[in-house]
């Protein structure tokens, strides 16, 4: 699965990268942060990712930068595998947090009491893993068997 | 009635249950019935949950599509659209397809039938967002072009509204990827830079196509106010203003849990343009 979400061939790409800076011209994350993704390349290639280095976590994932990038290299599908290896030293623990919650609710954002009453009111039905046993014990089995992993 | 199956995803259920009214309200007035995903998890979302383990938010993303052996289903979050349109992708699947609301508005169902539904015009200047992941990696959305869309725009102006160009329109909420969820403070700066261009252009709300989106403009826009910036910009799902138009009553858009708010717009709702003047 890993490699069909990003292929070798694509991932060496990055190789390629002349330092150019679109990427960091088109970050809007940039604009207000110290986010630098024409850095985080060039510390990738050389191996020499900053693990405790927050600004990572300031990319919103818009994929500007992968779409406009001269050379063609997924950038922001890189960050994202980037991200995974700084995750298992530095997880920010809000983001452990919505992971918690859908191994409880099967939901990342569950409900409150006030989202109940107005789903009621709308006739709407309650019918996700949360409200069904077996389904949320599917979930939590799939969560569980990634423990090392969180 | 064509049937296909609807994924509600987290946000619209549980923070913004008008838009799942509105969606199923929307749809079948269309002639499509959606059946409820019955047992379905978060997708999860690629910017937290794929960020953390790629192996973890396939397998809870696969789990979601296994659900029900219906060709079709849809979506109304860009990151429950993306999850699900990637999962199903890589999992090789190709009698399945996973469609987000807005391009199957435009694709399948078309202007011209939208239109002739249409039972109240809605007189709007809105600002339309279309979001990140409905657009991007535009390598296998095939949606509209990540640069310069028209699908949204051209779809609130069947329901009579105008969508005002503004220098900010493709620029990204700031919420996704996690950003709002673990640094509310980096999401709230690119919020202000997104909506600052807005506040001349007088717009009676903002239009978008992802709860997540929705969620960051309009409780944003409270924690903006907080810090002495106010923009005070209702935001809409575009479910919300097609149910509207198709004649479904202000009173089940769910609009209590909206936390940004305008007297002006639900007036323009309610009222709309009267067909038989």
């Amino acid at each position: 699965m890993k490699d069909m979400l990003l292929s070798r061939k694509e991932l060496n790409k990055v190789n390629t990268c002349i330092q150019c800076g679109t990427c960091v011209a088109s970050c809007y994350s940039s604009r207000a942060t110290a986010l630098n993704t024409r850095r985080l390349v060039f510390d990738y290639i050389n191996k020499n990712i900053p693990m405790h280095d927050d600004t990572i976590w300031y990319c919103s994932t818009c994929y500007s930068c992968q779409e406009r990038c001269p050379r063609g290299i997924m950038l922001t599908d890189i960050l994202i595998r980037v991200r995974e290896e700084v995750a298992e030293e530095h997880l920010p623990s809000k983001l452990k947090k919505f992971i918690e919650n859908i191994r409880e609710y099967g939901m990342g954002v569950p409900p409150r009491k006030s989202d109940i009453d107005m789903r009621r009111k709308l006739g709407l039905k309650n019918y996700s893993a949360q409200f069904i046993e077996k389904s949320l014990k599917e979930v939590r089995e799939i969560i569980d068997s990634r423990r090392d992993k969180l | 009635m064509k049937e296909m199956v609807f994924y509600p995803g987290c946000v619209i259920p549980n923070r913004y249950p008008g838009v799942e009214k509105t969606m199923y309200y929307a749809m079948e007035k269309l002639g499509y019935i959606m059946k409820p995903m019955e047992g379905y998890s978060c997708c999860p979302p690629p910017g937290i949950v794929r960020s953390v383990d790629e192996e973890l938010w396939f397998s809870l993303a696969t789990r979601n599509l296994s659900l029900y052996d219906d060709r079709t289903i849809m979506t109304a979050c860009n990151g429950c659209f993306a999850t699900l349109f990637d999962a199903n992708r890589l999992s090789g699947n190709g009698e399945r397809e996973i469609r987000h609301v807005v391009e199957f508005l435009y694709r399948d169902v078309g202007l011209e039938k939208i239109k002739a539904r249409v039972t109240k015009f809605l007189p709007l200047k809105v600002a339309v967002h279309y979001g990140c992941h409905l657009l991007r990696p535009s390598i296998y959305r095939e949606v509209d072009s990540p640069e310069n869309p028209v699908i949204l725009d051209v779809l609130v102006e069947a329901v009579g509204a105008e969508s005002v160009p503004y220098p900010t329109k493709m620029v990204c909420c700031g919420g996704g990827g996690g950003v709002r969820a673990g640094h509310r403070e980096v999401a709230l700066e690119i919020l202000k830079r997104k909506l600052t261009p807005l506040k001349v252009l007088n717009v009676d709300c903002i239009v978008v196509v992802c709860p997540l989106c929705q969620h960051q403009f309009d409780v944003g826009q409270v924690e903006l106010k907080n810090e002495g910036v106010n923009f005070n910009i209702p935001v809409l799902h575009y479910s919300q203003l097609l149910a509207t138009a198709f004649g479904l009553e202000l009173e089940m858009l769910g609009l209590e849990a909206h936390t940004t708010m305008t007297e002006n717009l639900q007036e323009k709702l309610e009222k709309g343009e009267d067909l038989e003047q």
